[in-house]
This record gives C-alpha cells, sequence and structure tokens, in this order.
C-alpha cells in the first residue's frame, strides 16, 4: 500500500470515529453513553489500525537493511 | 513554612527540587557524550537516536502539561465530547505514517536540521522557506509562553505561594536553558526520557487508583445523570463537523510541530522510527484517554465549577484522594513531578526546535561563510535570548494578549501543504504552494484575532475550525493555480 492509500484508509477511519450514527437520545452501554463508548473503542480500533498499516505496509528502505 | 493551601509539605517540595536539579546533571552528561561541534550534533543529537530514547522523547514533547491539566479540565466541560482528544492525538501518528518514512530518507540523505530544511529543498524558493519557518516560529513562541505561564501557576500551587509565579518560572525557565544549551537535542531528549517515564507512571498510577477509589465509568455515570444529565445528549450535527474539524487539526497540524519533525531526523535508523511510531500509535489510550476519565471524575465529584475553577479539575482530584487517604505525599510528589515533567519536555523541546530554525533558517543565510561550531555557539546564544524573552513575556503580558496566543494549530496546519504535497506531488510549484499559504494564513489569523478581540466573528464557521476553513482555501488556492499552470504549459506545447 503506497502512502497516497494510506493517507485515504486513515481518514476514512478517523471519518467513521466521529459518533455520527447518534442522534436525539443517548441509551447506557456498559457505563457511558452509547455514543461515547462507540468513540472510546472507535479511537482504540483506529490506533490498532495504526499499529498494523506500521506493521505490514512501511517497508524499510534498502539502505538501511 | 508550609502555606495552608500548599499541595506539598517541605519534605515534597525538597524531592520536586532535587529531581528538578537532576535534570542539569543528565544535560552535562549529553555534553559529555557530544561527537563533534556540528548543528546536527547539536539540534539532532548526531541523528543517532535509538528505539526507547526515540520513543520517550516523542513521548514527552508529544504530551505537554495541557494533556496533564488542560484535557482535565476540557473533559469537566464538555464532558464525554472531551473523548475526540483521544483520537486527536492518534490522527498526528496517522499523519507521521504518511510522511515520516520518505521525509526521514530525503532527510537523511541531504542531511537536513529543520522542517523548513525540507521545503527549500523541494521548493527553492527563498520566500516560501522564510515563510514557513516564520509561521513555525510563531507557533513554537505561542507554545513556549503558554507551558511557562501554566509552570508558573503550578510552581503557586505546590508552594502554596511561598514561591511567587514570576520567582517559579524564571528558576525552572533556567534549569531548561542550562541543560539545553549543555548538550543540545542529547541532553534534551535524555532529560525528556526521564520526564517520558515519570509522566507515564503519574497518569496510570492516577487512572488506577481513580477506578479503586470511586468505582470508575459506573461512579462517573450515575453521578453525572444526576447533577449534569445535558452532557449524555449525543452531538449535534455541528459538534460533529467541530469533532472532525478537530481531527483535522491533529492530522495536519500537530504532526508537523517542528520538534515532531526534528525528533524524526533524529532516529539513529528507519526501523527505530518504525517502531518508536508504531508503540506511539498507543499511547493517547494510556494517557489522553486516562486524563479524560480524570476530567470526568472531576465532574462527577465537584459539580459547578466555572471555567477558570475547571482548569484545576485535575488538582481536586488528588486533593480528594488525598483527604480519603487514598494517595499520599508520595503519590502527590509523583503526580506533581509528571505535570512539571510534562511541561518541561515540551518548552526545552519547542525551544531547542526554535533555536534551530533561527540559526539554520535565518541567520546562516546572512552569515553563510560561518564555521558548525560558530554556528553551535550563536545557536546556544540564541537559546538564551529566547529563553530570556520568553520569561520576561511570560510575567508581564496582559490578559487581553494571551487570548492571542491560543492561536497555535491555526497557523502550523497552514504549512502542512507544502509537506504532504510536496512529498508525493512532484509537479507541484512552489508558487501555488506559496499562495495557498499566504491566503490560508490570512484567513485563519484574521478570523481568530478578530473573534479573540471580541468582533461577532464565530472561530469556528458551522463548527469547523478557522484554521481548517483556512487549509481548504489554501488547498482551492494550490488546486487551482496548478490548473491554471497546467493549461499554460499545454498551450506553450
Amino acid at each position: 500500500m503506497n502512502s497516497i492509500k494510506i493517507l485515504i484508509v486513515s481518514w476514512v477511519a478517523l471519518f467513521l470515529t466521529v459518533p455520527w450514527w447518534f442522534n436525539n437520545i443517548s441509551n447506557k452501554w456498559l457505563n457511558l453513553p452509547d455514543w461515547g463508548l462507540y468513540a472510546m473503542v472507535a479511537a482504540i480500533i483506529y490506533s490498532l489500525l495504526l499499529a498494523i498499516i506500521i506493521q505490514k505496509f512501511w517497508e524499510i528502505s534498502d539502505n538501511e537493511e | 513554612m508550609k502555606s495552608e493551601t500548599a499541595l506539598l509539605g517541605p519534605g515534597g517540595i525538597t524531592f520536586l527540587g532535587i529531581y528538578i536539579l537532576s535534570l542539569i546533571l543528565i544535560g552535562w552528561f549529553g555534553k559529555k557524550a557530544r561527537k563533534e561541534n556540528s548543528l546536527s550534533d547539536f539540534y539532532l543529537a548526531g541523528r543517532g537516536m535509538g528505539l526507547l530514547v526515540l520513543f520517550l522523547t516523542l513521548y514527552a514533547t508529544q504530551y505537554s502539561g495541557n494533556t496533564l491539566v488542560g484535557f482535565a479540565g476540557r473533559a469537566y466541560r464538555e464532558g464525554y465530547q472531551a473523548l475526540v482528544l483521544v483520537t486527536l492525538l492518534s490522527a498526528a501518528v496517522g499523519a507521521f505514517i504518511v510522511y515520516a518514512p520518505k521525509l526521514y530518507r530525503l532527510s537523511k540523505k541531504h542531511k537536513f536540521i529543520t522542517p523548513a530544511d525540507y521545503v527549500h529543498f523541494r521548493f527553492k524558493n527563498n520566500k516560501l522557506t522564510l515563510f514557513a519557518s516564520s509561521l513555525c516560529l510563531m507557533a513554537l513562541a505561542n507554545y513556549i509562553l503558554t507551558n511557562l505561564k501554566a509552570i508558573g501557576y503550578i510552581v503557586v500551587s505546590v508552594t502554596g505561594g511561598v514561591v511567587p509565579f514570576a520567582y517559579g518560572v524564571i528558576a525552572l525557565s533556567l534549569v531548561m536553558v542550562i541543560y539545553e544549551t549543555m548538550g543540545g537535542m542529547r541532553s534534551v531528549a535524555w532529560t525528556d526520557s526521564l520526564q517520558g517515564i515519570i509522566l507515564m507512571i503519574g497518569v496510570i498510577t492516577i487512572f488506577i487508583t481513580i477506578q479503586i477509589e470511586y468505582g470508575g465509568f459506573e461512579f462517573i455515570y450515575n453521578a453525572i445523570q444526576e447533577s449534569n444529565p445535558k452532557k449524555f445528549t449525543p452531538l449535534s450535527f455541528t459538534q460533529k463537523l467541530s469533532w472532525l474539524s478537530t481531527l483535522c487539526l491533529g492530522f495536519f497540524g500537530i504532526s508537523i510541530y517542528p520538534h515532531a519533525v526534528q525528533r524524526i531526523y533524529s532516529a539513529n535508523n528507519e526501523k527505530t522510527l518504525k517502531r518508536s511510531i508504531q508503540i506511539m500509535a498507543f499511547m493517547p489510550i494510556v494517557t489522553t484517554l486516562f486524563m479524560v476519565v480524570v476530567g470526568l471524575t472531576a465532574l462527577a465529584l465537584f459539580p459547578g465549577l466555572d471555567r477558570q475553577a475547571s482548569e484545576g479539575a485535575t488538582l481536586l482530584v488528588l486533593k480528594d484522594l488525598s483527604q480519603r487517604g487514598a494517595i499520599g505525599t508520595g503519590m502527590m510528589v509523583l503526580f506533581l513531578s509528571a505535570t512539571i515533567a510534562a511541561i518541561m519536555s515540551t518548552v526545552d523541546s519547542a525551544l531547542l526546535s526554535m533555536s534551530s530554525i533561527i540559526t539554520k533558517d535565518f541567520y546562516t543565510r546572512l552569515r553563510p561563510s560561518k564555521s558548525q561550531a560558530e554556528l553551535t555557539r550563536v545557536g546556544k546564544m540564541i537559546s538564551w535570548a529566547i529563553m530570556a524573552f520568553s520569561v520576561y513575556l511570560a510575567i508581564v503580558l496582559p490578559q487581553t494578549i494571551w487570548r492571542l496566543l491560543e492561536i497555535k494549530l491555526e497557523l502550523l496546519i497552514q504549512v502542512s501543504p507544502a509537506i504532504f504535497l510536496g512529498l508525493y506531488f512532484k509537479k507541484i510549484t512552489s508558487r501555488s504552494i506559496l499562495w495557498g499559504m499566504t491566503f490560508g494564513t490570512l484567513f485563519a489569523v484574521s478570523t481568530m484575532v478578530a473573534n479573540k478581540l471580541g468582533v461577532d466573528i464565530p472561530a469556528k464557521p458551522f463548527g469547523v475550525h478557522a484554521g481548517v476553513w483556512g487549509l481548504i482555501i489554501n488547498l482551492a488556492i494550490v488546486f487551482i493555480l496548478e490548473k491554471i499552470n497546467q493549461s499554460k504549459n499545454e498551450e506553450v506545447i
């Protein structure tokens, strides 16, 4: 995956971390308002996604090895 | 002579004092480890930073006093909306992945020292380079000033006013500038490492103590439902746009703070850089999220505080824990050390970065024949001058001006097209980047300044930050000018 694709994937993921889908009423999920829990879980998933992208797609340049 | 309101007794203050003075010793070790008298050695630790030091200095620099004090205060005021701050810091790591690999390789090959070195290498336009450097300098200056002010208030709180604000700012600034000029980036990175460890332990410990003592999210939910049920209301569409706009500031602004870019240049190899950034991806979870929980706990415990009082949310929770006997003096010292460490590690890095930009981007253009040793000496003198001036301003600046110092990321974000587009679009010209940067900056600054001065203009039109609108204008101008350029070239052919 090149840097442009990483940029797009990263921004799609960031866009999805916004609690867009929650309107009007808030329900209690795991002692958090549902949209708050969504935002927290989305932030954790985004961090994991970044770690995976770095692991799989950051190729060390030949000069380094 | 302990004041009634002091957070620490003489023992705690002495321990804190010893810790702060030990930073000078670390700075001296940094000086002893110097390999050559050059700008690269002084400002980038000879491009030899290993994994642990690079990660810790990136961590300590990225997480300032604002994380420990400001983020909890914001969580107090905004409730669960402050969770955006977690993704804000993650977004900066997301941006590193996009630009750091290529920029690192170029920096190693072409010996960059400052971010503007890349801008000049790529676009070869003096006006653009100096403009980008100036925006970086303004953002860093604001950063230093606000953090110095924070450090003064903490000293007053710790000593209960026995040490006045001005003396606190002067003493801690003196310590920072001494170790910084002794060993440059090496000293700063080593002290950052110690500060980063203290910061991490402090944040994790307070989070765990809160979970045990109060009952965690269940307690927070029930208490806030009783006192502030509005905090549970899902976000309006404008607030959601504002959330996305905040992420934009993190991605294109926080990621290109000059001291962060210079740490990327400082890695001893690409593998080290890759691993450091990979670990950094998880730091918002164990730092920002934990501090947001501290702020929410303060909201649950002490509802009804005004804006100014809410800035002390973290200290209120600490005091409450202390009164309940959940924490002793040791933990109080640990957390206050972490707060001071967070501020110092950010100020010293920003100071070093400012000194490098003035020396490399401005002074060497005026005196191109100066040797590396002379330039390093000038850089050190510049550090002292910046610090002296910053301390003076931190003490005397009127409150109306302080409001303008909040403009940091709005300026910095305008430099991002030069880096992101410059790295990946070969045909893009300096002219379009310069015009885009100019108009983007003008829009962002005029909107922000007008708002801060009381003119009826929102700082976030339609929920989007003025800086992000500026970036949109910036990119639109780049796009339009590139299209015009392209059609002109086609006509010539």
